[in-house]
């Protein structure tokens, strides 16, 4: 709660000063001298008409004299209002910076790098910390990261992380580093706490934080956050989202790159030159036209080959952020996504279903005809997915089998742990209570409470509606949270009790929908057509394939992968174990490791940031695989987050929002040791002085000589 | 020079000092009087008794000769039994005229130097002279005589007078002039501290009953200045009343309504051909002589 403090207290024994007009004012009138006098009568009429006005003026001066004492004493005081730091900002303060390093701040801010001011106001804030004084550095970009796990009262070493940092290629998700912060700040036995956010508010970035309903975020009561803006208005932006070559023209039959721009600004672009490179080479550009706010496709055609490399590059000119505005591909022969695909099978073999219907559902979404699309799907009988290898597989997909035996977790929980992605669906037939004794607590803190009904009346469904509609399985879906993301009506749903999961999709407050946690994703309803109609609804083969494809991210199969994730590629197994290493766009050596995976290696490197071509080279130094890093185009639209959410965020305690140009020191002075008033009180004290001499100067002064 | 010695009795102050109110009174006639010879008011006798003006159809022989030697007009011998004036001098001893300022006679010590004198000069000139002294009422009476022991019996009033406590000076005047039987001359010593419509009333009056009237305001010199530049207690001498007030603030204001005041006073009585002469308590006496000496002339 803001309050009122004195920051050189001592003076306020001024005040007592101000009693010293009222005792020469009564000291004087005691002498009042009695005379004899011939006759009253004019005196008494005088008195009557002048005294009275006389009386009320001098009682005024009085108080103007009075007052002015007062104020000139509080002022010496140095009055101040804190809403932060208490003891007049003499008690140490744990302070948690929080920086959006996501690729949205490399974008041009008055000529220069947002990042760079955000790099310098952070800065700032440093600079007016002391003694006693502890602070965090909290990175944000798609995870958080703290500079060092305890507060440091060395505030060198935190000016110099700063001065060192750079923006990544990686979106932003601010939630996580609020998450951080606010763990970190409890964590703090200081009275003082106080968090300064300094982010170009980039909505994407700021939309699972505005709209998550996960636990986590709870700010120890009385921290003092303070939000540094960049910039005042959404940055004009386009953005090549993808580009990939087209398999089906490979091999020699000449090859396409199939481009898509994206217009994040509110006015149509048209004849938007595109152009294509195979290695250093240009071979061909075509124009787009891309209205306002959408997107739009082009080809371009390469040529029939031979190429001199394996990869490419597609580019647009460059504008205020261009980091999007070019992006790798390979030209190689890309390989289908192996998606494994468990349910119980039939019974009776044979049918036309014999995985059952969910399994069958997801397998005709994925790959629509065989051979073709880029996902390969194998069925997998859940019985015996204890023994299944797993090893080949980047995704499993549990499509509402029954039961999961022990085995089966255990081959489960060594193919998450190796970098698998695990989507679980639940079914009719589901045990829920083996779900959350067996096969949930290695990989999701979620509860199943039960199934859920709509209601009783003919029609009744639930909703499906984005949580986080930022969030990449939702890319194309243009759906506002409380917005449908689907017209497929749910007449049934499991009720997750999410814990620490966060919540993607939800089909009513107190039902999540779709949650996930460290590569796991639930989805709280079944795709058997039991349920709902979602299977056979518009919505349900592209939301699959991305939920699929986020899951799948390192992107082996298909040698794409996005900036901050890592790379992995699937080789044969060389005869002779072998060394590999991976060189970065920029000649450095990136880590990596070689798994065994039966007749196949996996090279999994570390999490790249830099977008570009990696090789992958053995021993010898030949080339055994490439991949093409490109950054998550989610920060392309560099609309921002609206200020009243943010605000509503952190529920209005103590929070201030400071924007553009605005100086940062004064602000945060403030912030942290209270606006100083002794100004303001110095003013009117002055304006009292002026206003006393001229109350004294009229007539009705106290003493003869004044009037 | 024996005639400027007497001129310094024409100062209140220092014929104040002096003891004896027919030795006063004496003494400032005949200051007055050596102010005479060098005045322009060459008409007057210096004579006292017995001269008057020559007025046609006098006879010639009554001229006295020597004063007109001495003045170069004629003026005639008068007898005692031609004495036509009679006057009554009117004199407020309210509390009120009891006030004097620092280093000043009171008001009411003036008044009786100046009714002394007025009466000394008036029974030298054989007019018949009375008194009344009033406050809120008639407090002395003494009918007008001609004799010059009667001197003698008004100062020795005059000495004797007590203030009184309030004022009423309308209804005393109504009272004295339903008294004058005979019209004459009536003089009015007061500082007239009263509603100035009932004061105007009573001197009307005599005015009706065909008396001249002479109204000699006596007040003090703080009462017009108001010298006071600090926060006083003005206790009033008749009522009692206190009223505290700022000097300061109220002089200016005090001055202009003493003056307003004072003016209507002159304003009124000049609309009723009654002589108004305003005093204050240091003004030479000579002022206030000469001034009766004026009217008694157009008297005759």
């Amino acid at each position: 709660m803001p309050g009122l403090t004195f920051l050189n207290a001592v003076f306020l024994a001024g005040i007592a000063a101000a009693a010293l007009p009222i005792l020469i004012h009564l000291f004087s009138r005691r002498r009042a001298r009695r005379v004899e006098w011939s006759s009253n009568r004019f005196l008494r009429e005088l008195n009557r008409q002048r005294i009275r006005r006389v009386k009320l003026r001098q009682l005024l001066l009085l108080l103007v004299r009075a007052l002015a004492i007062v104020l000139f004493a509080v002022a010496m005081g140095r009055p101040a209002l804190t809403g932060v730091l208490r003891a007049g900002g003499r008690a140490p303060s744990t302070t948690c910076l929080v920086l959006d390093t996501s690729y949205s701040m490399a974008a041009a801010l008055h000529g220069e790098p947002a990042f760079s001011i955000a790099r310098q106001r952070a800065i700032d804030v440093v600079d007016l910390l002391g003694a006693g004084d502890e602070a965090h550095l909290i990175t944000v970009s798609d995870r958080a990261e703290s500079f060092t796990p305890y507060a440091v009262q060395d505030l060198g070493l935190i000016r110099e992380r700063l001065s060192s940092l750079e923006s990544s290629f990686r979106a932003g998700e601010m939630r996580e580093g609020l998450v951080l912060a606010a763990r970190l700040l409890r964590a703090s036995n200081n009275l003082n706490r106080e968090m300064y956010v300094i982010s170009d508010l980039q909505q994407t970035a700021w939309t699972g934080a505005v709209d998550s309903v996960t636990t986590g975020f709870d700010l120890p009561r009385g921290t003092a956050v303070c939000v540094l803006g960049l910039g005042e208005e959404r940055i004009e932006n386009l953005a090549i989202d993808d580009a990939r070559a087209d398999r089906d023209r490979i091999g020699g039959r000449g090859t396409m790159v199939e481009v898509v721009v994206s217009n994040h600004t509110d006015r149509d672009h048209k004849g938007i030159p595109v152009t294509a490179f195979v290695g250093e080479k240009r071979v061909g550009d075509v124009f787009a036209d891309v209205p306002a706010g959408g997107s739009a496709r082009v080809r371009i055609d390469l040529g029939a080959g031979p190429w001199p490399e394996e990869w490419g590059r597609v580019a647009i000119p460059e504008d205020a952020l261009t980091v999007d505005d070019a992006r790798y591909f390979l030209l190689g022969e890309q390989r289908a996504t192996p998606v494994g695909v468990v349910a119980d099978r039939a019974a009776s073999a044979g049918g036309e279903e014999p995985f059952g219907r969910a399994a069958e559902f997801v397998r005709l979404a994925l790959e629509p005809a065989a051979g073709e699309g880029t996902f390969a799907v194998r069925l997998i009988d859940a019985a015996a997915l204890g023994s299944f290898d797993l090893t080949d597989l980047r995704v499993v997909v549990l499509a509402g089998p029954t039961r999961v035996e022990s085995d089966g977790v255990e081959r489960l929980k060594t193919f998450v742990r190796d970098g698998g992605g695990l989507l679980i669906i639940p079914g009719e037939r589901t045990d829920l209570r083996l779900y959350n004794d067996r096969l949930l607590p290695p990989f999701l803190p979620i509860k199943l409470v039960g199934v859920v009904q709509a209601g009783e009346a003919k029609g009744a469904a639930f909703r499906l509606t984005p949580v986080v509609p930022g969030h990449r399985i939702f890319v194309g879906f243009r759906a506002s949270p409380g917005e449908r993301l689907t017209h497929a009506r749910f007449e049934k749903v499991v009720k997750v009790v999410p814990g620490e999961a966060r919540v993607l999709a939800q089909f009513r407050s107190d039902l999540p929908a779709i949650v996930e946690n460290d590569g796991v994703v639930f989805f709280a309803s079944s795709v058997d057509r039991e349920w709902n109609d979602l299977p056979t609804s518009g919505a349900f083969v592209p939301l699959l394939h991305q939920t699929v494809g986020y899951l799948a991210r390192s992107g082996a199969e298909s040698g794409q992968s996005l900036a901050g994730a890592r790379i992995e590629r699937l080789i044969p197994a060389p005869p002779v174990p072998a060394r590999y290493r991976c060189l970065g766009p920029d000649g450095s050596e990136i880590p990596v490791e070689a798994i065994e995976r039966g007749p196949s290696i996996l090279l999994r490197t570390v999490e790249v940031d830099i977008p570009g071509i990696y090789r992958l080279v053995d021993e010898s130094g030949g080339e055994v695989g490439v991949a093409a890093v490109n950054p998550d185009t989610r920060e392309s639209d560099l609309a921002r987050a609206e200020q009243a959410e943010i605000e509503r965020l952190f529920g209005g305690q103590g929070y201030s929002y400071l924007n553009g140009d605005r100086e940062v020191k004064t602000h945060v002075r403030q912030i942290r040791q209270g606006r100083e008033l002794w100004r303001p009180i110095l003013l009117i004290a002055l304006c009292l002085v002026v206003l006393e001499v001229f109350l004294s100067r009229g007539r009705g002064a106290f003493t003869p000589a004044a009037s | 020079m024996p005639g400027l010695e007497t001129r310094r009795y024409l100062d209140p102050n220092i014929i104040s000092r002096l003891r004896k109110l027919d030795l006063k009174a004496k003494l400032v006639v005949e200051g007055f009087m050596t102010g005479l010879h060098r005045s322009p008011y060459h008409g007057f006798s210096v004579e006292f008794a017995e001269h008057r003006p020559y007025l046609p159809g006098d006879p010639i022989r009554n001229i006295d000769w020597k004063v007109y030697g001495k003045s170069d007009r004629f003026y005639v011998k008068q007898y005692e039994d031609e004495t036509n004036l009679r006057a009554h001098i009117l004199l407020d001893a309210s509390r009120s005229m009891t006030y004097g300022g620092p280093g000043a006679i009171s008001k009411l010590e003036y008044a009786k130097h100046l009714a002394a004198a007025l009466a000394y000069l008036m029974l030298h000139q054989q007019d018949a002279v009375g008194l009344m002294v009033f406050a809120d009422t008639i407090r002395r009476y003494v009918p007008p005589r001609a004799a010059g022991r009667h001197l003698r019996v008004l100062l020795r009033e005059l000495e004797q007078i007590e203030p009184g406590t309030s004022t009423d000076v309308g209804a005393c005047l109504h009272q004295m002039a339903d008294r004058i039987r005979r019209r004459g001359l009536v003089i009015v010593i007061s500082d007239l501290l009263d509603d100035p419509e009932r004061v105007m009333g009573g001197l009307k009056h005599f005015r009706y009953k065909k008396n001249e009237v002479i109204v000699f305001q006596i007040l003090d010199e703080d009462e017009r200045a108001f010298p006071f530049q600090d926060e006083i207690g003005f206790v009033d001498l008749e009522t009692g009343e206190e009223v505290i007030t700022q000097s300061w603030v109220v002089a200016g204001e005090y001055r202009k309504a003493v003056s307003e005041w004072s003016e209507t006073y002159r304003r009124l009585c000049g609309e009723h051909q009654i002589e108004f002469l305003s005093l204050t308590n240091k003004t030479p006496f000579d002022r206030a002589l000469l001034r009766f000496l004026e009217k008694r002339g157009r008297l005759h």
